[in-house]
Order: C-alpha cells, then sequence, then structure tokens
C-alpha cells in the first residue's frame, strides 16, 4: 500500500512537471515567435522600431531561457538565441536578407521546441 | 565540470529513489520484467549525464514512470493470478518422481548439462534421487528429494529443540541500536545492566549481538 501511494505520488509530481513543461515551452515560443514577426513587420515601417523590438526579443530570451533549458534541448534553445541575435545585429547593419535567413531560423528553432512538447502520433513514435 | 557534478549528483539520488520505491531484491531474484525495468533506468540515467544538451527533467521523468508503472505492474501481479502469468510466466517442473520432462525441458529450452549442472550445484548428483525440480520464474532451480533422500531432521528422530531466537546487534561501533532494543523488548537500563554484568562500556564495543534469551556476544573495539 506504501508503495501504492508513493506510486501515486510519483505519477502527480510527473504530471505537474510534464504539463508544465508543455505549457511553459509553448507560451515562451509563443511570445517570442511574436515578437519575431513584429520585429520583421516593422523594419519596413522603421528601423529603430524593429531594433528596439529586436533587443526586447533578446532580453525576453534571457528571461525565458532558464525555464527552456529544464524543458526543451539546449541545443535548440541555444541556437534560437544565436539567430535572435545576428536579427539585431543584421537590423543594426541594416542587412535585410541576413535579416530575413535569421528570421527563418529563429522560426525553425521556436517550431522545433514546440514540436518536442507537441502531442501528436508522431512525436510518440 | 561543476554542472556535471550536480547533474550526476542529481540524478543519482532520483536513481535510488526509484530502486528503492522499487523494493529490495538482488539481481538473481528479480522477475524478469523487475530486470529488464532496472537495466532501463540505468540506462536513462546514462543519458542526461553523458549529454549536457538534454535536460535533467527528461530522465528523471522517464525513470518516475518506470518506477510508476513498475511498481502498478507489480501490485496488478500481486491481486491477479492472469496478470502475474503474463508478466513473470510460471514454474516449469522438470523432474517429476526422478523422471525428466523433456517437452517441459524444450519449452524453457535448457539442455540436460544445463539442468545436471544446476542439481550439482545444489549437491545432488543422482537424478532418481528427485522427487519434483522446479525451474522457477527467476531462472532458480528448487529441489525437493523423495523421502528417503532426505536428510533426517530433528523432528524426524523426536528431538526436542528450541528456538535459539535471532540474535540481533544490539551495539555497532560503539552505538546503540535502538530499533534492535524495541525489538527484543529491552531497555536501555536493562542494556547497561548487560554491559555492567560482562564489565563492558558502549564505547569499546566494536559489536555486541544479544538474542532473545539474554545471551550475548561482545566483540571489543580494536584500539
Amino acid at each position: 500500500m506504501k508503495r501504492l501511494i508513493a506510486a501515486g505520488i510519483l505519477a502527480v509530481i510527473t504530471l505537474i512537471c510534464c504539463i508544465s513543461g508543455v505549457s511553459i515551452t509553448r507560451n515562451c515560443a509563443d511570445r517570442i515567435s511574436v515578437l519575431a514577426d513584429e520585429c520583421i513587420q516593422s523594419y519596413t515601417v522603421s528601423q529603430k522600431e524593429s531594433l528596439k523590438k529586436a533587443q526586447l526579443l533578446k532580453k525576453k530570451i534571457v528571461k525565458y531561457q532558464p525555464f527552456l533549458f529544464m524543458f526543451s534541448n539546449r541545443e535548440t534553445v541555444e541556437e534560437l538565441e544565436d539567430a535572435v541575435s545576428k536579427m539585431e545585429y543584421s537590423i543594426d547593419s541594416g542587412n535585410y536578407i541576413q535579416l530575413i535567413e535569421e528570421y527563418y531560423n529563429a522560426n525553425t528553432s521556436i517550431r522545433k521546441l514546440k514540436e518536442a512538447q507537441r502531442l501528436s502520433i508522431e512525436s510518440f513514435l | 565540470m561543476i554542472t556535471t557534478i550536480i547533474r550526476t549528483a542529481i540524478l543519482y539520488v532520483f536513481v535510488i529513489l526509484g530502486i528503492r520505491l522499487m523494493g529490495k531484491r538482488q539481481i538473481g531474484d528479480m522477475q524478469p520484467s523487475e530486470l529488464v525495468i532496472t537495466l532501463l533506468i540505468s540506462e536513462i540515467a546514462a543519458i542526461p549525464l553523458q549529454d549536457i544538451n538534454q535536460p535533467i527533467l527528461n530522465g528523471i521523468t522517464a525513470i518516475f514512470v518506470l518506477v510508476i508503472l513498475e511498481i502498478i505492474l507489480s501490485v496488478l501481479a500481486m491481486k491477479s493470478f492472469i496478470v502475474r502469468k503474463i508478466i513473470s510466466g510460471k514454474s516449469v517442473v522438470l523432474i517429476k518422481n526422478g523422471v525428466l520432462d523433456q517437452r517441459a525441458m524444450k519449452s524453457v529450452r535448457i539442455t540436460v548439462l544445463d539442468l545436471v549442472e544446476l542439481l550439482r550445484s545444489q549437491e545432488i548428483f543422482d537424478i532418481s534421487t528427485i522427487d519434483f525440480a522446479v525451474l522457477e520464474v527467476n531462472g532458480n532451480l528448487s529441489v525437493l528429494l523423495k523421502q528417503e533422500h532426505q536428510p533426517a531432521t530433528a523432528g524426524d528422530l523426536n528431538i526436542n529443540t528450541s528456538s535459539a531466537g535471532l540474535p540481533l546487534p544490539i551495539i555497532s561501533d560503539g552505538m546503540v541500536i535502538k530499533d534492535s532494543l524495541k525489538a527484543l523488548n529491552i531497555t536501555q537500563q536493562k542494556l547497561e545492566k548487560i554491559l555492567q554484568k560482562n564489565k563492558q562500556s558502549a564505547e569499546n564495543i566494536f559489536l555486541m549481538t544479544l538474542d532473545r534469551y539474554g545471551n550475548t556476544n561482545i566483540i571489543e573495539r580494536e584500539n
């Protein structure tokens, strides 16, 4: 009986970990994705505004990093951070092609993070 | 480097916790499913240790899930004979009344030489002396000798014996083990009296055992 109770407690802890892992990763990824989109959209209007958004995006990533490291592959998070840093640099240097390229890379990393937490037959198998 | 040390320590704690929750058994006594789960836990624990990019929580979650499944299965196996049969299989009688059951041997894929070797390890050299030999689910061979070949017991010889009781360690390395005192229903004062009678003090004792009849065995601490 004692062991069954222990198994129950473990099951609850595991479930909480899984649910919080999925929700934290999705929330962080969504927020980063929205900011990255805003960054690209504002570039055509104002380069300065776009740079501000890129800086904000980088700050957000630094803020979310500890949570993302806990639940996701560290390499993917680092790739995302790298892409965002390069986005900031591209805006600053006015290199639109590189900006689009890094935006694409950042989106790929965001997709990877989300897919790792997605509940689907593909991910199960 | 420090990260690796801390990650290893965290995983160590969780692996020990997992194995303890699964229950205390030696490898030789494990059911096949328990052995597989134990090996899997060690494999899973190694992944976040080797790859620092893998979150440690993934490994811990996987270990927890395996432990939960193992506990649930073991509880189900205790409650249901069918579940037990599916998970652990069933014992097979290999020798009945001194005769080898060749079909049973084929079904468990054991050769005569393997069987003879197992019997020899139990100091049985003549199959005809065996009443029953059963291959247990954990791979051990249990043997019941025919009545006429079984060693005589005190009961067979009508000798009255009384159980000496289990001698428990009371003092280990100068420290009194309170659980043992409780098990033997002995107070601290009574223990001190026993020590005085033996002209000893707890600090000078390396090991002291005591049974329920008050028989003591004292090994003094070496200087």
